[in-house]
């Protein structure tokens, strides 16, 4: 858990949001006073000489790990605790709401995230082993404070944000995200019988996507599940699975009633808001999609398809 | 008395419930459990491939067939399907059929007379007995007597089989500019005519109807029922 050393720059902490927001500052303050450090919450980046970022003696709590790679620091640690609060922490901090909260806090815990690859992350998971104090940058103790996060309000939510507390995302397993999590057509919701079952009747068109939470560099393998009746299965339908910008497609005309499968993967090059689609792409009388979520997972680059690798 | 005759005014022209229709001999259903509301002044688009139920729900719009199951509401006066020409006595004259039709709507012979005979310039065949005429010369007394009298709401089915390109262009002008505000149901396979004139439709496809609300959207599916 120690970072690199570096000189004449200062030191950063990203510490992503969390319902102990409040108990780590005040724990990283305290620590960074010890050892000499004037602590300092930078909500975004200065163009400014004087913000202090080449001052050795300063270190910069952040919560967006986007800015303290852009100040060039000596040394970065990020700390990611209860990662499944860090919604709410990011509405009550931003006074935003769901799901704007949902997209701001994914794409924090993804940046965080990705800084394992050359710098410190201490995670939900090394947290939950409750180590007594952490040694930062070789002269700083943190005593954790004890955690006051309670189950989360959304359940959905919490399952999603759950990738975040390992930091080894190649060995973790596929996490679900709930149907809940995605934005529907308004009209083929608007009477829906149960959540994520809609009539197709209408004009081609998008009838599921989302849920944009941001997800870590690599190739990301998403299992979409959706059901059909018998006249919706005669109709064809287009998934869409990578970024806002870029995708991949598959067209699947089902031909029978029933629930299918379809397995994606995408290489993401950096840490971005992931999106998929669902889309009739042809005009449609009767039909009933029962759209069942979907389950991401990391898996390895070799197993990326030779297109999106060209 | 003002409110009661706003309410009157907020009513449906027409409302038509569970509406169902199995022809006699038929096990399976044309068309079942269909709903929808007319307003006054509305215009209806009746869509949906050859064989479907579309001039088979004009028909018991009309009156001229009899509903299997369901109800059909009429709160404003109706005209027959236009250009249906079901309802003349063949062995009679088209003069003594004009005179039939003003005594069953209670309209005066002379005028509807003049009004039929303005349009369907027909001029002496009115005298021979309409079994003699020509599919095009009936369909034209059925149309000119379909505007010669006057209704709320006019059932169409078809508009171009009526004539030769001047006459249509004529049918249309009378119904749709003459007759801007009342109500129209039309049944047709002319997309054109459709968007240009109608403001929702009603699809009927495989024994199931929906309303749709657009009738851009209603084209555009109706287009991909056509070319599946």
């Amino acid at each position: 858990m120690v970072a690199r050393f570096g000189n004449g720059r200062a030191r950063w902490i990203v510490l992503t949001p969390s319902a102990d927001d409040e108990g780590w500052r005040r724990e990283i303050a305290r620590a960074g006073a010890a050892a000499g450090l004037k602590t300092q919450v930078e909500r975004a980046f200065s163009e400014d000489a004087g913000a202090g970022y080449d001052d050795p003696r300063r270190l910069f709590i952040t919560e967006d790990a986007a800015i303290a790679l852009a100040a060039r620091p000596s040394s970065v640690v990020a700390i990611m605790p209860e990662p499944e609060t860090a919604p709410d922490a990011v509405a009550e901090a931003h006074n935003t709401y769901a799901p704007h909260s949902v997209w701001h806090a994914s794409i924090l815990l993804a940046r965080a995230a990705q800084l394992a690859e050359e710098h410190a992350v201490i995670t939900a998971k090394d947290l939950a082993r409750r180590p007594t104090m952490l040694r930062l940058f070789g002269d700083m103790e943190i005593i954790p404070p004890a955690s006051i996060a309670e189950a989360s309000r959304q359940p959905a939510v919490a399952a999603a944000f759950a990738i975040y507390r390992n930091g080894d995302l190649a060995d973790a397993s596929a996490i679900p995200w709930s149907e809940k999590l995605f934005v529907y057509d308004e009209r083929a919701s608007r009477d829906w019988p149960e959540w994520g079952v809609m009539d197709t009747t209408g004009r081609p068109r998008m009838l599921v996507w989302g849920p944009y939470v941001a997800l870590p560099p690599g190739v990301w393998r998403a299992v979409m599940r959706f059901g059909v009746d018998e006249a919706g299965a005669r109709r064809q339908y287009r998934i869409d699975w990578g970024t806002r910008t870029a995708c991949v497609s598959e067209y699947v005309t089902p031909g029978q009633s029933g629930t299918y499968e379809i397995t994606l993967d995408w290489l993401f090059e950096e840490a971005d808001a992931a999106e998929m689609r669902l889309i009739l792409t042809e005009g449609s009388f009767m039909g009933t999609v029962m759209f069942q979520g979907m389950s991401v997972q990391r898996v390895p680059r070799t197993l990326i398809s030779s297109d999106q690798a060209a | 008395m003002a409110a009661v005759m706003e309410d009157i005014a907020a009513l449906p022209g027409l409302r038509v419930q569970n509406l169902g229709k199995t022809y006699f001999g038929e096990t399976k259903p044309l068309f079942t459990g269909l709903n929808f509301e007319l307003a006054r002044g509305g215009r209806l688009a009746i869509l949906g491939r050859n064989g479907q139920g579309k001039s088979t729900l004009i028909k018991m719009l009309g009156g001229v067939l009899p509903e299997t199951e369901g109800r059909i509401q009429w709160l404003m006066s109706s005209s027959w399907p236009i250009g249906f020409g079901g309802g003349f006595q063949g062995s009679l004259s088209g003069l003594d059929n004009i005179k039939f039709i003003s005594r069953i709507y209670d309209r005066p012979y002379a005028e509807t007379l003049e009004r039929v005979d303005d349009f369907a310039e027909l001029g002496s065949s009115l005298k021979l007995p309409v079994k003699h005429y020509s599919s095009g010369m009936r369909a034209r007394l059925a149309f000119g007597l379909s505007l010669a009298i006057e209704f709320d709401c006019y059932l169409i089915d078809e508009l171009v089989a009526v004539g030769d390109a001047r006459f249509q262009q004529k049918c249309q002008a009378e119904l749709f500019e003459r007759r801007a505000h009342r109500s129209f149901m039309m049944a047709s396979h002319d997309t054109h005519l459709i968007a240009r004139h109608c403001d929702r439709a009603l699809i009927i496809e495989s024994g199931k109807a929906k309303i749709f609300e657009e009738i851009d959207e209603a084209v555009e599916v109706y287009t991909w029922l056509r070319a599946a």
